[in-house]
């Protein structure tokens, strides 16, 4: 925990006995991030997030446009730093120990799993804030903090949630960075899955109990899938020996988490469509809905690429194939990140997004 | 081909564990409550009235919370009838009106957040057929009438008819894409 960032670029360069690719790096991170927040306002307007109804200036659907960008913002900070916690603590977990300790690439992971929770806890406190605007349709500039502790009940009854959820993402920063010990980070990482839960039910979840334990499910499997592949990519990438034996580790869990996260959206989409296969189509929830799933077939095709020639391939990490097999794995998985980046930003939108039954209109009999 | 018949049986043991495990949630489950709905108003959604009411009543399928509630009445001339504020009791909200005006068509929106936390938009309207107090008509007493319960496919929750089409074509686009990019990066491996 005590390496500074310089020795962590002179340990990769001293690693692969090449500079690192930054310029590549930096670009790959900017094409996520511009994927991500344009599937996000994409989705937003196909979701029907961004008209609001005003009468006479008197805002009846929404509050104000800074409530409504921030409240998908922040969602979106909160939900790429929870994952990136999940997949950090659970990608120290899958690299074997080296020298009868923590790798260096363990212990950059527990690095970046430290600091994300610090943006997750940041963020859910962005988050409470806007969504306490959203849920009294007032401006963010009249909430009245004070009153929020001391009377609850009247003025935001789900605070409660968002704030344990900061509390637990703080004490998991603190934790990741005081321990380097494995048991410790497990029961960080089921600590920061259990952290996902208050905040996933949120949504359009709690309206019966197969909806919430579907989207448990749904969103903890993402997390270690998403993130468990992104920490992959972050810090082992360029480590032949690591990544020989924590990818075919990640490669069973991943194949899990890929039925987990398939069969649990499946049943919460058609749940929320009421169970009704044609109104997936036509209807605003039915499209975000076929762009997931769309997201989930494509990453099975590129799963199955991986289960069918890189992984096998990875764990022989002498030979001139497992070079190959390795930059394909990189490939593949970097085209994955930018797929699962679309698929939670649209997410984020989705959770917002009324489901059909939902809307009674001007004269609609 | 590095992994034999040992791996696969995993895979389909993991397969049949959640096939088994949703199969029982399925049956082990009651089937969900949908978000909170208008279930009756006064006057009725689409009516057509000859006595002004001096008060809209709405009842939802679920309580609702006494924040973030708004009520806007908007009569044809533009004019807004609503005043005071809500009153609110479980899952039935009562809005004091003025005495209404000219005939035609009054809007009524309003929002509300349900016991859930989730803010939500409706909107009723009604339409005057002889003029109100305030034009000179007389005022009748509301009674709480059920609505017929709404369509799965109400207007503001279609997606533009070329929505699904598009994003089926993307679908392809993209699934395909998956296809030929994973071959071509790991051609050669093996």
């Amino acid at each position: 925990m005590a390496l500074t960032s310089s020795d962590v670029v002179l340990d990769r360069r001293s690693v692969t006995g090449k500079p690192v690719r930054s310029r590549r790096v930096v670009l790959f991170v900017a094409a996520t991030v511009a994927a991500a927040v344009i599937a996000l306002v994409i989705a937003m307007w196909l979701g029907g997030n961004l008209t609001q109804t005003t009468i006479n200036g008197l805002v009846i659907g929404g509050t104000s446009n800074l409530t409504a960008w921030g409240l998908q913002a922040s969602k979106l900070v909160m939900e790429a730093s929870s994952v990136g916690v999940i997949g950090m603590l659970l990608g120290s977990l899958l690299l074997p120990q080296q020298d009868g300790g923590p790798s260096r690439a363990t212990r950059r992971c527990l690095r970046t799993a430290s600091w994300l929770a610090l943006v997750w806890a940041v963020s859910t406190a962005f988050l409470l804030i806007f969504s306490w605007s959203d849920v009294v349709a007032r401006p963010v500039t009249q909430l009245s903090i004070t009153q929020l502790f001391t009377d609850t009940a009247t003025t935001f009854p789900g605070a409660a949630d968002f704030i344990s959820s900061i509390a637990v993402a703080l004490v998991i920063a603190v934790g990741v960075a005081v321990t380097a010990n494995r048991w410790g980070v497990l029961l960080l990482l089921l600590l920061a899955c259990y952290n996902l839960v208050p905040i996933a039910l949120q949504g359009h979840a709690s309206h019966g109990t197969l909806l919430k334990y579907s989207l448990i499910v749904h969103v903890i499997a993402v997390s270690l899938w998403v993130g468990g592949l992104g920490a992959l990519l972050m810090h082992v990438r360029a480590e032949p020996a690591q990544l020989a034996v924590a990818v075919p580790r990640f490669s069973k869990l991943a194949l899990g988490c890929y039925i987990a996260v398939a069969a649990s959206g499946v049943i919460t989409l058609l749940q929320l469509l009421g169970w009704s296969v044609p109104a997936l189509w036509g209807s605003r929830y039915g499209d975000l809905g076929m762009l997931k799933l769309t997201a989930l077939i494509t990453l099975g095709v590129i799963g199955w690429w991986h289960r069918r020639h890189t992984v096998g391939q990875i764990r022989a990490n002498e030979d001139e194939h497992a070079g190959r097999a390795r930059r394909a794995f990189i490939r593949l998985a970097a085209a994955e990140i930018v797929v699962m980046a679309i698929a939670v930003a649209i997410a984020v939108t989705l959770s917002r997004t009324a489901a059909p039954d939902t809307i009674v209109l001007h004269g609609n009999q | 081909m590095s992994y034999g018949s040992g791996r696969l049986t995993g895979a389909v043991r993991i397969i049949v564990v959640a096939i088994v495990s949703i199969a029982f949630v399925l049956v082990a489950t009651p089937f969900a409550d949908a978000h909170t709905a208008l279930k009756a108003s006064s006057p009725q959604d689409g009516s057509k009235i000859d006595k002004a009411p001096s008060q809209i009543l709405l009842e939802f399928s679920l309580p609702i919370l006494t924040i973030g509630y708004r009520v806007v009445v908007q009569g044809p001339d533009g004019h807004q009838y609503q005043v005071g504020t809500p009153y609110i009791v479980d899952n039935k909200l009562t809005q004091s009106l003025k005495p209404l005006g000219p005939t035609g068509t009054y809007r009524v929106d309003f929002r509300v957040v349900a016991a859930d936390g989730h803010p939500q938009t409706f909107g009723i309207q009604f339409t005057l057929t002889k003029p109100g107090p305030a034009a000179g008509g007389a005022a009748s007493v509301s009674a709480l009438i059920p609505l017929p319960p709404p369509g799965s496919a109400s207007a503001a929750n279609n997606a533009p008819p070329w929505a699904p089409w598009t994003v089926s074509g993307l679908a392809l686009i993209v699934i395909f894409g998956a296809v030929l990019f994973g071959r071509r990066t790991t051609h050669g491996i093996d």
